[in-house]
């Protein structure tokens, strides 16, 4: 404490300096975060070694192998390498596939477009069954019809995406004859030529997150439901569906959102597994593809794809959660 | 008043009345039964006063009146007559048509009786539309009708703002409003101004009592503080578990209760006014309705073999019953008593050691937070002087905001002051106690406001007691820590078998004695207290200030004792500051201070202490 007599006493008045926008640090939240994501990436696959001899073969020569190197620069330090392949991402250059020798971005394109539409169908399902149900289980059910949710969503839950799959494909596509076991239909035509291709790899992949979804909801429902406002809302008369939609909802809502932008992440997961199980023509396919024959420059072009809409789903999941709660939306400003 | 609080009118449409109920909570454990054969009717333009302790079921019957029930909830008598209807066996879909349209209901925690995620105009509205047929045009207009009525500034803005935005106080006051605004016969208030400032209470307390009456609203009031009940209500209405103990009218229940718990209740309020003892009362209230005995018999100072039996509930007056089988054998009820066999402090105010050594300095300390969000500075307590008597008790009293407990916190080292010295015999403190030598950090120990919060939940009492003699008392050997913490429980009056036991075991009570035990483990010279019995029912509140202040005596200790209370301020303190805006009001000894008071801000607080006695005055107060 450096002050005169006078000012002892009366605190010092000082600003706290300004903080910079919501959604600006959010976006360089991003930005910071994709990069890390970049060196994670490309640390990894330099640590699984040179490739050179895996691609090429136990049989090529020495001369072989420094020729493909030199081809692909892996001769150069790693530093220099990674800086060059950044560089190539800010140039839309994504570099040369080990496998196919042609530029990454070729092998990636025609499997974009319908890997997003299995995504955001899948995404979409969960969104259109779990929040209702659990809802509904949360604020309505008790006892042996709620025990029952919570059992079969616990036991959907238990069975691998894989397992899940397989079970669809013979019921729906086997027995029942009513789907197609193979979607590789999907990569002839446009993109929605063939959507009953799209039906059973996104049910399996959406089944993968709508347990837990479910049950998230039910819980955050069920202790809205016991809030005092709504026991004051319900002896003000309101009554269904408005007191679950309008009442309940809105403050359940919050850390479910927040699910599923995390289960993002799960869901691409699951259409890794359901893509390479159904044939299905898509990233999820192609990385698995990619990684089992060490094809290090599609790997890490998908992985960073992958990556960045993981994150701008968390953001955009915490932005909508800020959006609807009115107490955030006042503190964040 | 008198006049007209004898005059009983006769049944009418709009009066609700509970007729012989009796309610039982079923769980795994069988059936508890929680009520017994309560009978109370409200009546237009009239508030009926509902006391008694937490676990009295006060509030089951508060809401039962509504025909709401919990899950569990049974029926086994009796029945809730509205118009000659029975609501407790009403379907949910009549039911929903009285709900918030011909009976209203205010919850009790502010924070939480309104919406988060709704604004103010869609709580209006929807309540309008349905039950009145308003436009939604015609229901915002009633709506800023409604909220310029009990004093929202700028009710059109209000309308779209969102609960937080306002203050508790505002947003109880929002909360009435929104039950008013659909005209109701019947409004039920549980607890309605627990958690709010001495002077929003007040303000809030005013404005229910105008309106109800202007409106010729019949009115449940339920409450723990029997002295406010005694100055808004017209009648009162005891409730021990689970039956109805005594009722009456307001002022002659409070001027002369007939029944033991009913003066116990009455002798636990801190008042303002006079040097009268504060008497806890002994024991816990028991959970269920008693059997074949007198409900509050294993408390009362008057039992006798007479008392075990079911007692009936006796008519005195018209409006006058007690339930007691002693009714006629009882001394006439004397504030000044000493209660049976209960123990009970008087402070002696008139004593003040002038001569005593100051052993706490506050030299001109002023501490700035910077507000959430928005970062802008925010002075909490702007230089505050104060010297502190060894020995003796120091209170702080204000409302929320007034930086009562940031001056403590700084004292304690939790907040660090931004400027000026506070200083412990001679010594310059450091301004986080982190900083400053164990043996002083052992010297000033601190007790809070909530038990719940500062007792480690998976610790046995034993554990969180033991932990100062491991931090602060080297002196005392392993192995006979366990005989002081048992020493320690007998002084702060808890029998040592709890020791073994989580915090989830003990009532609330409880709990506070061990987290003072904790602080007096470490064989402190300071106590500082914040606000430590204001999460308590008065009759708890009452042993625990019994407590300290015998503490204080035996020890010497000296206690800052931080309160929004003036009767507790009254009950425990030597002398007290007034703090407003982090800036003192006004000081001095406390029994001068709340006589005669100097300072504008004082005479405010003193205004808003509920005051049986001067009733009209406290109602009229402030318009």
């Amino acid at each position: 404490m450096t002050q005169t007599v006078e000012q002892v006493g009366r605190p010092p008045v000082r600003r706290a300096p300004r903080r910079l926008p919501y959604l600006v640090r959010q976006l360089i939240t991003l930005l910071v975060t994709l990069f890390a994501i970049t060196i994670v990436i490309f640390g990894l696959t330099a640590i699984a070694g040179d490739p050179a001899r895996d691609i090429l073969g136990q049989y090529a020569t020495d001369a072989q192998v420094t020729a493909f190197q030199q081809i692909h620069g892996l001769d150069q330090p790693i530093v220099v390498r990674y800086l060059e392949w950044l560089g190539g991402i800010f140039r839309g250059d994504l570099g040369i596939s080990y496998q196919s020798n042609g530029p990454v971005w070729d092998v990636i394109s025609p499997r974009l477009g319908p890997s997003i539409v299995l995504v955001l169908f899948s995404w979409l399902l969960t969104v259109v069954i779990s929040v209702p149900i659990g809802l509904y289980s949360g604020v309505r059910l008790r006892g042996h019809r709620d025990a029952a949710v919570t059992f079969v969503t616990l036991i959907v839950a238990a069975f691998p995406e894989f397992v899940l799959g397989l079970i669809l494909a013979i019921v729906l596509g086997v027995w029942l004859a009513w789907l197609p076991v193979d979607s590789t239909a999907v990569s002839m035509g446009g993109l929605f030529d063939s959507p009953s291709a799209y039906v059973l790899p996104g049910i399996t992949i959406a089944l993968g997150t709508i347990p837990y979804i479910i049950r998230l909801m039910r819980a955050n429902a069920r202790e809205v439901a016991s809030e005092t406002y709504v026991r004051a809302a319900v002896l003000r008369g309101v009554t269904e569906p408005s007191l679950s939609l309008r009442h309940i909802l809105p403050n359940a809502a919050p850390p479910v959102v927040t699910a599923l932008g995390l289960q993002f992440a799960g869901l691409i997961g699951g259409v890794v597994v359901a893509e390479t199980l159904f044939g299905f023509p898509g990233m999820g396919q192609l990385l698995a593809q990619s990684a089992a024959s060490r094809d290090a420059p599609v790997v890490e072009a998908l992985a960073l794809m992958i990556g960045a809409v993981f994150v701008v789903a968390n953001l955009a999941a915490d932005a909508i959660v800020v959006y609807v709660t009115p107490k955030l939306r006042d503190a964040v400003r | 008043m008198t006049t007209q609080a004898t005059r009983v009118p006769a049944q009418r449409d709009g009066d609700l009345a509970a007729e012989g109920l009796s309610v039982g909570y079923r769980s795994r454990d069988g059936l508890t039964q929680v009520l017994a054969d309560v009978s109370v009717r409200l009546r237009s333009g009239r508030i009926l006063g509902l006391a008694g302790e937490s676990g009295s079921g006060k509030s089951t019957l508060a809401l039962s009146m509504l025909g709401y029930r919990v899950s569990g909830q049974e029926t086994l008598a009796g029945r809730i007559d509205f118009d000659g209807r029975d609501l407790d066996r009403a379907s949910i879909k009549d039911l929903r048509k009285v709900w918030g349209a011909r009976l209203a209901y205010l919850p009790q925690d502010t924070a939480t009786s309104l919406n988060p995620a709704l604004t103010i105009r869609r709580h209006f509205i929807e309540g309008l539309r349905r039950h009145q047929g308003l436009d939604t045009e015609e229901a915002v207009r009633r709506s800023v009708e409604w909220l310029g009525r009990v004093e929202i500034p700028e009710p059109e803005t209000a309308l779209h703002k969102y609960p937080h935005q306002f203050s508790g106080g505002q947003q109880q006051r929002i909360a009435l409003a929104l039950a008013l605004s659909v005209e109701p016969e019947v409004l039920i208030l549980d607890e309605p101004t627990t958690g709010l400032d001495v002077v929003t209470q007040a303000h809030v307390n005013r404005l229910i009592v105008a309106l109800a009456r202007d409106a010729g609203i019949a009115a449940l009031y339920v409450s723990h503080n029997l002295a406010l009940l005694a100055t808004v209500c017209d009648e009162l209405a005891i409730m021990y578990a689970g039956q109805i103990v005594e009722q009456g009218v307001a002022a002659e229940v409070y001027a002369a209760p007939r029944h033991p718990y009913t003066a116990a209740l009455i002798g636990a309020v801190p008042t303002i006014a006079s040097d009268r003892a504060l008497h806890g009362i002994p024991g816990i209230p028991r959970p269920s309705v008693p059997v074949h005995v007198c409900g509050f018999a294993d408390r009362c100072g008057f039992r006798t073999e007479a008392c075990d039996t079911d007692i009936p509930l006796v008519t005195l007056a018209e409006v006058r019953s007690a339930r007691c089988v002693r009714l006629d054998e009882l001394p006439p009820f004397d504030p000044a008593a000493e209660p049976a066999p209960a123990t009970a402090v008087a402070r002696s105010s008139a004593t003040v050691d002038k001569d005593a050594d100051t052993i706490l300095t506050v030299h001109r300390v002023g501490v700035v937070f910077s507000r959430p969000g928005s970062g802008e500075p925010f002075v909490a307590v702007d230089d505050v002087s104060v010297r502190v008597p060894a020995g003796r008790a120091l209170g702080i009293a204000g409302e929320s905001g007034s930086g009562k407990s940031t001056l403590l916190r700084s004292i304690a080292g939790l907040v660090r002051p931004a400027t000026g010295t506070i200083t412990y015999r001679g010594k310059e403190l450091a301004g986080l106690a982190g900083d400053r030598p164990v043996a002083l950090r052992r010297s000033i120990q601190i007790v809070f406001q909530n038990p719940d919060a500062t007792l480690n939940p998976r610790h046995t009492v034993y554990q969180s007691l033991e932990r100062p003699l491991k931090l602060f008392r080297p002196d005392i050997a392993r192995r006979d820590r366990r005989d002081a913490v048992a020493a320690m429980m007998r002084q702060v009056r808890l029998s040592p078998d709890l020791l073994d036991r989580f915090p989830r075991h003990l009532s609330g009570g409880q709990r506070q004695r061990v987290a003072i035990g904790r602080a007096l483990l470490a064989e402190p010279e300071v106590l500082l207290c914040d606000e430590v019995t204001s999460a308590l029912d008065v009759s708890v509140q009452a042993s625990i200030l019994e407590l300290l202040v015998g503490l204080q005596a035996d020890r010497e200790l000296t206690v800052v004792f931080v309160t929004h209370d003036l009767g507790v301020l009254r009950a425990v303190a030597d002398e007290a500051i007034i703090l407003q805006n982090g800036v003192i009001r006004e000081s001095g000894p406390t029994a001068r201070l709340l006589r005669t008071p100097q300072h504008p801000y004082t005479m405010e607080l003193i205004a808003a202490v509920p005051s049986p006695e001067r009733s009209a005055e406290f109602l009229g107060g402030g318009s």
